[in-house]
Formats: C-alpha cells, structure tokens, sequence
C-alpha cells in the first residue's frame, strides 16, 4: 500500500511543483510576512492553479497512451485517483498554507478546490477541456464580478456563486459561510467523481479515438 | 475461452464491427485485417476498455460488461498505443503494474521477464530512452506479468524494424500453449509463423475463420503468377485491375501474381499473403 501511494505521488505531478511552497515559504520569511497584504491577489491567483494541476492530471494519462493498461488491471481506479488527486493537491496547499496565516486559508482554498473539483467530475463526464473551460469560465465570471464591484457580489443569494469575496463588503461571518458552502460544495464533488473513478479511463478513452 | 455472439460495436453511423460469431480457443489466434478493419475495436471489447454495442462477448465465461474486474484479473493486455510513464524506469515500470495487478512478490518474476525480453541492462534507465522495440517488449513483459490466462496483443510489431520484428516473433511463438493468445496484426507474415488459428476481418465483418492452412488451401488452384516486361507492367496491372494481389521486381520485369489465368501466367501454390489478399479481393 505504502509502496503503490509513493508510486502514485511520483506519478501525479513532477517533483519541481514542490519548489512553488518552498519559494513562498522563504519570501513570507523573507518578508517578515508581508506577503498576507496580497491576500486579495492570492485569492484570485491560486484558484487557477487547482483546475488546471487536475486537468492536467488527467490528460497526462492520455498523453503518456497508459490508461488502457491501467483500465485493464484488477485494481480499483478509485483509490489511484484519490492518491493522484492527493499528490497534485498537497503541494498546492503547501504553497496556500506557505502564504496566507491560518485565519485565511480558507479564503484562498476554498475556490480553488472547488474549482478542481468541478474542473474534474466534468472532465470525467464529458471531457477534461470541457472540465478546464467550465472552472476557469466561473473563475472569470467571479473575477469580473468582484472586480468591477458588481451589486451581485455581495446579494445575499448572487454572493453563493461568487467565489472571490474578501473585498465584496459582506461580513466575515457572511464570506465564512460562504466559503464553507464552497468547501461543502466541492466535497460533494469529489464523492461523485470517485463514485464514477471506475470508468475513469474508459472515459478518458472515450475521448480519444473511436473507431479503428 | 473468448466467445462472441453477434458481437458489434457502433460509433452512431459508422459500423466499427458488425454482427459476429467467433470461438477462440486456448492457442495463439490471429486477427488479421487492414487498417480499419475493426480489430482493435474487437480487442478493446475483450479487454474491458470498450462496451460493445450489441451482441455478447465473454471471456473465459465473464462478460466484460457485468464482471470485468474477473476478467482483468487473467488478463494481460499490450494496448496497439502503448506508452509506460516517462517518470518510471523500466523495472519501476514493471514494479507499478504488478503493484496494479495485485501481485504480491513481483521480484522473481519481474527479474525473468526482464530477463526474457533482453531488458536486464536497461531496466534501471528512464522509459524515456526506450526505443520503440524496447518499449514493446516492455509492454510485452508488462502483459505477462502474473502469468495471465487470456493475453491480448495489439499490432505489436507495427512501427518496428525488420530484425525487431523478427525478434519480436519468436516471442510470440512460446507465448501459446494453455493460454488464450490473441494477436491484432496487418503483418501476414506474423500471423504465419505464430498462430494457430486466424480470423480475417474486413469492413467490421469476420470474413474467414480457420487454420492458416485451410485459408491457402481454399484458394489452391486460384492463383496465378506471370512474369512481364517493366515496359509493359503499368498498362498491363492496370489492365487486370482487381484481380493483381501483389507485384515484385525481377531483374527488368516484373513478376505479378494474381488471382486470373492470363496470357502467359503459370498456376502457382498460393502463400498465406496471397490467400489472405485473394479473401479481401473476393
């Protein structure tokens, strides 16, 4: 078991993604921690990366040309996608934690997990570009949205759907339940996609070519 | 045992494989066509990657649709677009797949297979510096790994040079015995110094299914060879069309074989390529 999660690890994300949490953890020491003062910046910045290291998890086993020997063993593929998604996720979180105290990870986690997490049930349900264009089409719609201040991004309900909020005028109360809906809302993503983690290469190969 | 009961497979207009009835016994069995034929649509089917769209298939009595987690565990699978994880070296490689196998104790054999298929120097280096014949022999071993019962290979040879190729298929020769083989192929030449037994699709349809021999035997009387003139070849073979199986150089003529008595052509004993050709053609 100990053996298959290292050889997953290795397998999920190049080893230099790890220099990302290291760079950052040496600048926060750097700068005495000054860097909490891009917190705005942050959450609009790390939200992209989730999506796209997902994404690209998933097209890696394409482009590799190894799922099909992957679908054709015995093992589960849900807990290879769990190891997998674990590996791409930690140093990410690392690079989070690296930046921004405690008080504010949930800020800058939220959306890019939940954002991961849609990214990848829709691209095992339909396909991974359709997965990457639907998370970064909402992350756009926030960011305008949060940008220009729009009334919706602090409606009591239009304010659910918006993942940037920490300059939207809501009430730490109202943005912390807000970002534990984003939270809970990508936990439910993540059970359905290791519910449908069993096809995950049959629908990758869907993907590719058909007939021959 | 691999049994299809009208069998087929769509991609909505276009007919992968239509309709098909086929034993396959323990043994190696070729699967012969052109490209497009529908082979690896056959063969993905077998191994769990595809559902079929009609029809039945099962493999050793499973269905790969309700049970296909029993058939994985007697499968071994080289895939005709095989790739291993560039971060792995080849014994890593190995070491995954028995991992993913639910192998316990891979060691002995992940060192024979190593061993059997001339990877022994190069297992501790990158998959990245493989090439293509190594890789295919990597996925050969990867196949094997765990001694499966029902092995299913996929266009190995395509895409290697001729002493790879030959190479590759004393491989194939020892792979029989109890086991069920089934070898994807364009090659004839392949199929001829491996199989037992081989089907020849074509157009998604199975169009013979027998021994190699009974397949030259069918066509025994029916060829012919004639030799002419360079000059004269192009207006000639034009001029015979359809019934030209293959054409070769000799000197200043060219030596065509075909399935039509002409002018000058002797009856000749039809090979494995020109039945399978002469099939197509019919």
């Amino acid at each position: 078991m100990r053996k298959h999660l290292f050889y997953e690890m290795r397998l999920a994300v190049h080893p230099a993604i790890w220099l990302l949490p290291i760079a950052l953890a040496i600048l926060r020491l750097v700068t005495s921690g000054s860097l909490e003062r891009a917190l705005g910046f942050f959450e609009f910045v790390y939200p992209l990366l989730f999506p796209i290291a997902v994404i690209a998890l998933l097209r890696r086993e394409k482009s590799d040309r190894t799922f099909e020997v992957l679908v054709a063993t015995p093992y589960r593929k849900t807990p290879v996608l769990l190891a997998r998604l674990l590996g791409v996720m930690l140093p990410l979180f690392c690079a989070v934690v690296a930046t921004v105290s405690l008080g504010n990870w949930l800020s800058v986690l939220a959306p890019g997990v939940l954002l991961a997490m849609l990214a990848l049930v829709t691209g095992l349900v339909w396909k991974d570009e359709i997965g990457l264009a639907v998370a970064l089409g909402w992350w756009a719609i926030s960011f305008a949205v949060s940008f220009s201040q729009m009334t919706w991004g602090h409606h009591p309900v239009g304010s659910w759907f918006v993942l940037f909020l920490l300059g939207s005028g809501l009430s730490p109360e109202a943005i912390m339940s807000r970002k534990l809906g984003q939270m809970a809302a990508a936990a439910m993503l993540l059970s359905v996609s290791l519910l449908v983690a069993e096809t995950w290469p049959r629908l990758l190969f869907r993907s590719r070519h058909e007939a021959s | 045992m691999i049994r299809l009961d009208g069998l087929s497979k769509d991609y909505g207009d276009v007919h992968a494989l239509r309709p098909t009835d086929l034993q396959i016994d323990s043994g190696v069995f070729g699967l012969l066509g052109p490209n497009g034929a529908g082979k690896t649509t056959l063969i993905r089917m077998a191994a769990t990657t595809l559902p079929p769209s009609g029809g039945s298939i099962t493999v050793c009595g499973h269905s790969p649709v309700r049970d296909p987690v029993a058939i994985r565990r007697m499968l071994g699978y080289l895939p005709q677009d095989f790739g291993a994880y560039p971060k792995l070296k080849g014994r890593e490689y190995l070491e995954y797949v028995a991992i993913l196998k639910n192998l316990r104790h891979p060691k002995p054999q992940i060192d024979a297979l190593l061993s059997q298929f001339g990877l022994s120097d190069v297992a501790a280096r990158s998959v990245t510096t493989y090439s293509g014949g190594m890789l295919r022999r990597l996925g050969i071993a990867q196949a094997l790994l765990g001694e499966p019962r029902v092995l299913l290979i996929d266009e190995p040879t395509s895409g290697l040079d001729p002493e790879e190729r030959a190479r590759f298929r004393e491989y194939l020769m020892d792979l029989g015995g109890s086991r069920v083989v089934v070898l994807s192929t364009h090659f004839v030449e392949d199929v001829a110094a491996t199989c037992d037994q081989l089907g020849v699709l074509d157009c998604g349809s199975l169009r013979y299914h027998g021994t190699p021999r009974e397949l030259i035997e069918r066509f025994q009387g029916t060829i012919f060879e004639v030799s002419v003139p360079e000059a004269d070849a192009a207006e000639k073979t034009e001029a015979w069309g359809g019934s030209v199986l293959t054409t070769r150089r000799d000197l200043d003529a060219r030596v065509v074989r075909l399935t039509e008595d002409v002018e000058g052509s002797c009856e000749v004993a039809p090979t494995l390529e020109d039945a399978y050709l002469a099939l197509l053609r019919s």
